[in-house]
């Protein structure tokens, strides 16, 4: 007979998710390129709390007679085309810039996520009909598509929000059904069935636990794609309205300016440049915590 | 000359969890036109030394020691040297066909291709030899192989084909990594005959791993024995299978059922615990926490490979009382057969009556170009009394997993009806209720896949007493405790993750769920094919122990004849759908079979001297089951076809005797006078 052997072995680790959680946290902090990534979006998120309490200036204060000005001890990043500073502007712009596109995402995981499991689980008919909707969606140009959506409803945060959370969607309904597709077949689920469990049981307690961690590392690139289109409905003048200071909408009005302040529109495309590479490098640094967990 | 010359290797991995010392201090010798073969099971470092002969190793990898291949060391030999040696002065011949042919490329272009990069040569006199060299692995038909695409091949061509590529440039030395364990018995025991003829032909040395001591036993010259990443054992074939030294190799010998029944032979040996972790290594002998003889002074040295006899060699202390005392092992208590029916009025568990299950395959866009029937099960009959057990066999593709999804209601049944006791179980699981799902349960063949990797065990069996209100809540844990005991488990494993456990404590999991619901009837879809052959034979004998004290009835389905032979009662051999012989098991295993039987039986590699039954051999392989012959399904493979009648008509079933039918054309008289010749032809 097999017998348990008493001698070490892979050690035994507690299953509740947040164990699963701390446990993941400790792989990730093992690998130099999540911890580089985990670093700045750390600074980002600092300075998204503290951003307002500490800019030199307010917002929309004008210093007379500083129009374009390039960077100097007064002003850090130099002045935009009314006189503000683009420091203090860049500060308090980063709480909308990491929390909308998070929203967003969380959104887009929530709508994708649901349809994808039940479209890849029910299959058929049912799965046709989504998958050729997500086509059509998928289809359109996504700029054309969150045109269309802030056009219908306006622009305003919240809408900004719901239009990149829509304009997800369909690839994480794609990427969800995908994985389901696979674990439906396994056996475990088919273990499942000979049980009577419920279609939600199954969804929810044997299928999604699986396919967690692929949708959460999808779901780090995808903030990072969401801080892009966020800087992009901004520099088309449809994102956060003004005088809300929007990265995007900064390097907007800067590129005016290019030739005189290069500095002007430079900062805030920094700022989204490092944004987006922190959530990238931490999903790659998640994505091998996941495969090691 | 010797061919190949291993000196003291050792090979360790190097990795964040550690190093994994594959394999230590590894010496072994091949000759010219010898045929050497590496025995062990899984993990214990048998692919490692194929890959260190051809330093396809990873990056971070240890190495050292010698491995001396004509004047050159291959452990160190730069790139441009291994270069010139693989491919050409050693070749390699890998498990799975499929995965070592390029599916891209036409076989001519995969085969001229190498002669192309290793001599130089083109065009005519290339394909001239590739065709010469596909006839010499007996390949019907080689022009019009060549221009076929791998895909279009079948796995036993697909798998000459490589063996064809190997050989081309006529190698000093072949290794092949379990070249046939991908195979169905019958193509395997075709690939077999074709290595073992090409042996001598082409006098070449070949280093034969597998983990399948039959295979071994009908190809080798010398054998060596692994575990946990040192040879243990080597000795001449016969030696090693009739004499063997070490407490591990008479494990591995007597954990594999032979021809024979559960009620006549008992419990099946097994050896207890499992290959240690090769990171966490114990002091002295590594065997020695399974070990039946081991003493104390076992795990303070560690043994040395030591001369036992002429070209025997042991790593074992005691190796004088092992094969002074064989019978020191403990032997196990023979089970009390479980109960059997005289009478045949007794109500069936189960009746499946006519059962037909079609898929219909869509194809072109959306399948409305147009659509295809596959008959998987076509007109399928049998019935199972309580606590019985019905083994299923047949080659793969022949729809024998699919008869359990039906019975499950897994898959949906086209046709024919299922009886359980009383009630209709023809329709799927959602239109049934739980009471008649609770009295069926599965084990599934894949121990990966059968557990959710994220439920901890204790969630796993929680599940099913829930979901059939076994006890009530708050005795769960105990309850749970208690089935683990039955798996011989115990409680420490309740928190543990599918990832934590080996293969034979998932499946003892997967089975304890399954008996958790108390079930009157389980189905196995080859429980223990995904296992090791010390760890299968511990899983029987836990299953058919479970079987007669929770009194449940058991659908057994392999490929493995000695496997179901040794458990089932009555036997079902399916071909393309059909059932062409069932009975009670000792009938089926006996003349007269059906000449689909005879070829399976005779396809068994077998251990011991002189158990070798009789060569039947069948050509090609399966036929479409979208496309089934007419007439008899076998007719287009079978050795004893005796004419017209077997294409035009369906055979109608003959009775042996005692519920014994075998579906065709051959009187039963003159099947029986064929058989009991052939056989008595080959014994002598």
């Amino acid at each position: 007979m097999e017998t348990p052997l008493d001698q070490p072995r892979l050690a035994v680790s507690s299953p509740s998710p947040a164990a699963r959680f701390l446990r993941i946290l400790r792989l990730l902090t093992k690998n130099p390129i999540a911890l580089v990534g985990a670093l700045i979006l750390a600074m980002w998120i600092v300075l998204a709390i503290l951003g307002p309490a500490i800019a030199p200036y307010g917002i929309n204060e004008i210093t007379a007679g500083a129009v374009w000005k390039p960077p100097s001890a007064e002003h850090l990043m130099g002045t935009d085309q009314l006189g503000r500073d683009i420091f203090s502007r860049l500060l308090v712009g980063t709480r909308q810039m990491v929390i909308l596109p998070t929203l967003s995402v969380a959104l887009a995981i929530l709508l994708g996520t649901t349809i994808g499991l039940l479209s890849g689980y029910r299959g058929g008919w049912v799965d046709e009909i989504v998958m050729r909707v997500m086509d059509v969606m998928m289809a359109f140009p996504v700029l054309m598509l969150y045109l269309m959506i802030i056009v219908a409803i306006g622009a305003s945060a919240m809408n900004v929000v719901l239009a990149l959370g829509i304009g997800a969607t369909p690839a994480v309904s794609r990427l969800v059904r995908g994985l389901v597709l696979d674990l439906r077949n396994r056996e475990f689920v088919a273990a499942a069935r000979m049980r009577g469990e419920s279609t939600a049981y199954i969804l929810f307690q044997e299928i999604l636990p699986n396919a967690l961690g692929p949708i959460l590392v999808d779901g780090l690139v995808r903030i990072g794609y969401a801080c892009f289109s966020m800087g992009a409905l901004g520099f088309l003048g449809l994102g956060v309205p003004p005088p809300n200071p929007d990265w995007g909408q900064m390097v907007s009005q800067a590129r005016n300016a290019l030739i005189i302040t290069p500095s002007a529109p430079l900062f805030p495309a920094l700022a989204i440049a490092s944004l987006v590479v922190s959530f990238n490098l931490l999903a790659d640094g998640l994505s091998e915590a996941v495969k090691a967990d | 000359m010797t061919v190949l010359d291993i000196r003291h290797l050792n090979v360790s991995y190097v990795s964040s969890r550690g190093i994994a010392q594959a394999v230590r201090d590894l010496s072994l010798t091949i000759q010219p036109s010898e045929t050497y073969g590496l025995v062990g099971e899984s993990g214990c470092g048998k692919s490692t030394v194929a890959l260190a002969i051809m330093r396809y190793l990873p990056r971070r990898t240890r190495l050292d020691g010698q491995i001396l291949f004509q004047d050159a060391d291959i452990a160190t030999a730069p790139p441009a040297v291994l270069g010139q040696l693989r491919g050409n002065r050693i070749a390699m011949v890998y498990q799975d066909p499929q995965s070592s042919l390029n599916p891209v490329l036409t076989i001519e272009k995969q085969l001229v291709e190498v002669i192309t990069a290793h001599e130089g040569a083109t065009g005519e006199d290339a394909r001239r030899r590739v065709i010469e060299m596909l006839e010499q692995v007996r390949m019907p038909d080689p022009a019009y192989v060549l221009q076929r695409y791998p895909h279009q091949l079948s796995g036993g061509m697909q798998q000459r084909v490589v063996i064809a590529m190997a050989l081309l440039l006529r190698p000093d030395l072949v290794v092949m990594d379990e070249p046939t364990t991908g195979l169905d018995v019958t193509i395997e025991a075709g690939v077999l005959d074709l290595l073992n003829d090409l042996r001598r032909e082409f006098k070449m040395a070949i280093l034969f791993i597998s983990h399948n001591l039959g295979v071994i036993a009908r190809i080798c010259d010398r054998v060596g024995v692994m575990y946990a990443g040192e040879l243990i054992e080597e000795a001449p074939v016969r030696q090693l299978f009739d004499r063997p030294h070490h407490p591990y190799t008479t494990g591995l010998l007597r954990c594999v059922p032979q021809a024979v029944s559960r009620h006549t032979s008992g419990a099946l040996y097994s050896i207890p615990g499992r290959v240690p972790p090769l990171t966490a290594l114990p002091r002295g002998c590594t065997f020695a926490a399974r070990c039946a003889f081991a003493e104390p002074g076992c795990t303070q040295g560690a043994p040395q490979l030591e001369s036992v006899a002429a070209g025997h060699a042991a790593r074992c202390f005691r190796w004088r009382t092992v094969i002074e005392q064989p019978a020191a092992a403990p032997v196990p208590q023979p089970p009390s057969t479980p109960a059997k029916s005289g009478t045949s009025n007794r109500q069936a568990l189960l009746t499946v009556s006519n059962l037909k299950v079609y898929f219909t395959q869509l194809m072109g866009l959306l399948g409305l170009a147009r659509s295809r029937r596959i008959r998987v099960i076509d007109d399928v009959s049998f019935s199972l009394e309580p606590q019985r057990t019905l083994g299923i066999v047949g080659e793969s593709g022949c729809g024998k997993s699919t008869i359990a999804g039906a019975v499950a209601g897994l898959k949906p049944v086209t046709s024919g009806r299922i009886d359980f006791g009383d009630s209709d179980f023809t329709r799927p699981i959602a239109r049934r209720s739980r009471a008649a799902l609770r009295q069926m349960q599965m084990v599934f063949q894949n121990s990966d896949s059968s557990l959710n990797p994220r439920h901890t065990v204790e969630k796993t069996l929680r599940r099913p007493l829930r979901c059939f209100n076994i006890v009530p809540r708050g005795h769960e844990r105990a309850h749970i405790i208690g089935l683990l005991k039955a798996v011989n488990l115990d409680e420490t494993y309740l928190d543990r993750r599918p990832r934590q456990l080996s293969g034979g404590e998932k499946q003892r999991v997967a089975i304890a769920r399954a008996f958790a619901g108390e079930p009157q009837l389980i189905l196995c879809d080859e429980p223990i094919s995904s296992l090791d052959v010390s760890v299968q034979a511990a899983v029987l004998n836990l299953l058919q122990q479970l079987q007669r004290e929770r009194r449940v009835a058991l659908m057994f389905i392999a490929h493995d004849l000695n496997v179901v032979r040794y458990l089932s009662d009555e036997v079902a051999v399916i071909y393309l759908g059909k059932i062409c012989e069932i009975g009670p098991a000792e009938a089926i295993f006996q003349p007269p079979y059906h000449p689909y039987t005879e070829a399976l039986v005779s396809a068994i590699p077998a251990i011991h001297a002189g158990a070798q039954p009789h060569a039947i051999r069948l050509e090609g392989s399966v036929p479409s089951p979208a496309n089934p012959p007419s007439g008899c399904r076998f007719h287009t493979r079978c050795p004893r076809k005796i004419g017209s009648v077997c294409e035009q008509q369906e055979p109608l079933g003959q009775d042996v005797g005692d519920d014994h039918i075998i579906y065709c054309h051959i009187p039963l008289s003159e099947l029986r006078a064929l058989q009991t010749q052939t056989e008595a032809q080959h014994t002598q």
